[in-house]
């Protein structure tokens, strides 16, 4: 090994050039005209809170591999403010976050807020896929660019299109980053149905628009927007969410009438029983009589 | 739990989205975002699909379950649109959208994880593949003799009166003719598999009371037990074509 590096060290970077063709030259040429600079100095701070989910977990790291202008963190504690987060970006030098938090290990948020003056948004994800999963056979260039696309259902509201300008932020990468590569391959999809937001990844197979799916899947239920970052006067909250402990609180209600159904029938028809009245028949005791 | 979803619906600030909206819209060009807003409404394409009536913003059972449906859902997710309409405008910008062939990175899935998928994949088909192996394997047990002797017989028929050129045209006959009752057998469609509690609930019965079942009622004391066969099917005379051998008595009598 040593010796091999060293003659390598020895070549350099001559090699390299005589490796090199004219038409590599041309082209490179042609770049420097074109002034590529990478001027949008977008970052995204993907991290969370203590206590997340073994699936959320892996969601993130997905996230995190697919958006190659992402940077990460050590977890929160939970003691922590969420008002630090703002702190740790400025830190960070990044200018969005998205933050997972997970409750009663069961129920996963995510927060995306654009830092450091907001707006920020609070998300209830649920049906998460990761991209491990063998059902999603695509695969794409780690750091190419995405298109993103959203469904016209994003334009019909004000708070909609403000997630949407939010979205697009953190999503797309910025042309000329370092850590991206040159080739459009991929498609982040933003649709909206069942008042939900569902995101998708799909491969560019052909040019002609065949699909196939890299993965993660995710739905995004909205639950509040927020005039500030991580907090601050409420802009919009979604009149249809139902908070997952409410749903678990109607399940078990139902569960429970049931149950309580059962044992009152039981009952009354206990006190049918006894009070039943039986008619007497006149004739029966006239030879008892005798 | 009314008055918290009423108070949850007071707060929708729209002045103040748009302010936002304004605030945080960075006006870059679009080729640092690449972002396409489609000009159709997913959940709009999914209900008109579903009925064709005036589209309410509430969910009916029917639509709820189209969106449950996973087939019909991804279907209606994909962004193929979006790439329709990204691809040209960013050729026409010069962006590169295919990798050349020589390109290698480093890919999101790693090279371990795509041979995992493919060797699901491929046992997917392989599971198909044998499936109806063992369905073919299956009929000529069933009617494998049956169709020999056709074979045989068809063949000998042939071979009797004809010319060899014919032959061969009448066995190759014979053999598609063999070939189609064996593809009529694999893609029959069957009737769906039963579990056993199916089977069970098809012999005995299911559902209503089972209390006083077995007991006599004016119907059952009218009818003789001893007319009916069992399970009140008649009995079957014998034929006499079946019956040719006498009885034991008579053939020692008849020695």
């Amino acid at each position: 090994m040593g010796k091999k590096r060293k003659e390598n060290l020895k070549q350099g970077d001559p090699v390299k050039k005589v490796k090199r063709s004219k038409e590599d030259h041309a082209e490179e040429q042609d770049e420097n005209k074109i002034v590529q600079k990478w001027t949008n100095k977008q970052r995204i701070l993907i991290f969370s809170a203590r206590g997340i989910t073994y699936g959320i977990r892996h969601l993130m790291n997905d996230l995190r591999c697919l958006i190659p202008h992402s940077k990460s963190d050590n977890k929160l504690e939970n003691r922590d403010e969420l008002r630090v987060i703002n702190e740790i970006c400025e830190l960070k030098n990044c200018t969005k976050c998205l933050f997972f938090q997970v409750k009663k290990k069961q129920d996963a948020y995510l927060w995306i807020s654009n830092i450091p003056h907001g707006p920020s948004a609070k998300f209830l994800v649920e049906n998460v896929h990761t991209m491990d999963e063998l059902k999603m056979t695509g695969n794409c260039l780690k750091g190419s660019r995405p298109i993103v696309s959203f469904d016209k259902g994003f334009s019909t509201s004000p708070h909609y299109s403000l997630l949407q300008e939010l979205f697009t932020q953190v999503f797309s990468t910025p042309q000329n980053h370092p850590r991206s590569k040159p080739f459009v391959d991929h498609v982040f999809s933003f649709s909206l149905l069942d008042e939900r937001i569902w995101f998708r990844n799909y491969q560019i197979v052909e040019e002609d628009g065949t699909l196939v799916e890299i993965g993660p899947r995710f739905t995004l239920n909205l639950i509040r927007i927020f005039d500030g970052s991580f907090g601050g006067p409420t802009l919009f909250v979604n009149p249809n969410y139902n908070p997952p402990n409410e749903y678990r609180k109607i399940l078990r209600k139902q569960a429970a009438m049931r149950h309580h159904v059962k044992a009152k029938a039981k009952v009354t028809s206990k006190e049918r029983k006894r009070n039943r009245e039986f008619s007497v028949d006149e004739v029966e005791n006239v030879f008892m009589e005798d | 739990m009314d008055v918290a979803a009423e108070h949850r619906t007071q707060h929708n600030d729209t002045e103040g989205l748009r302010r936002r909206l304004s605030d945080i819209f960075d006006g870059v060009n679009w080729l640092e975002r690449i972002d396409v807003t489609l000009s159709y409404c997913l959940a709009q394409d999914l209900l008109h699909a579903t009925k064709e009536v005036a589209v309410d913003k509430t969910f009916s059972d029917d639509n709820v379950a189209r969106i449950h449906d996973d087939f019909q859902r991804e279907a209606s997710l994909q962004a193929q649109k979006a790439v329709i309409e990204a691809l040209p405008k960013l050729h026409s910008e010069n962006v590169i959208t295919k990798r050349p062939a020589d390109y290698f990175a480093e890919m999101v899935k790693s090279d371990i994880h795509m041979q995992k998928i493919r060797r699901k994949l491929l046992e997917k088909q392989e599971n198909i593949k044998s499936f109806e192996k063992a369905k073919r394997i299956q009929f000529i047990k069933k009617f494998g003799k049956k169709v020999e002797k056709e074979v045989i017989s068809n063949r000998k028929n042939l071979q009797s009166g004809k010319s060899n050129g014919k032959l061969n045209k009448g066995a190759n006959l014979v053999e598609m003719k063999t070939q189609k009752s064996v593809d009529n057998y694999v893609n029959k469609s069957r009737s769906p598999r039963l579990s056993n509690k199916g089977r069970k609930d098809m012999k005995y019965g299911y559902g209503r009371k089972k209390k006083n079942i077995k007991k006599n009622t004016s119907a059952s004391a009218n009818t003789s037990f001893f007319d009916s066969g069992i399970h009140g099917k008649p009995r079957k005379k014998r034929s006499s074509a079946g019956n040719k051998r006498p009885g034991k008595r008579r053939r020692l009598q008849k020695r």
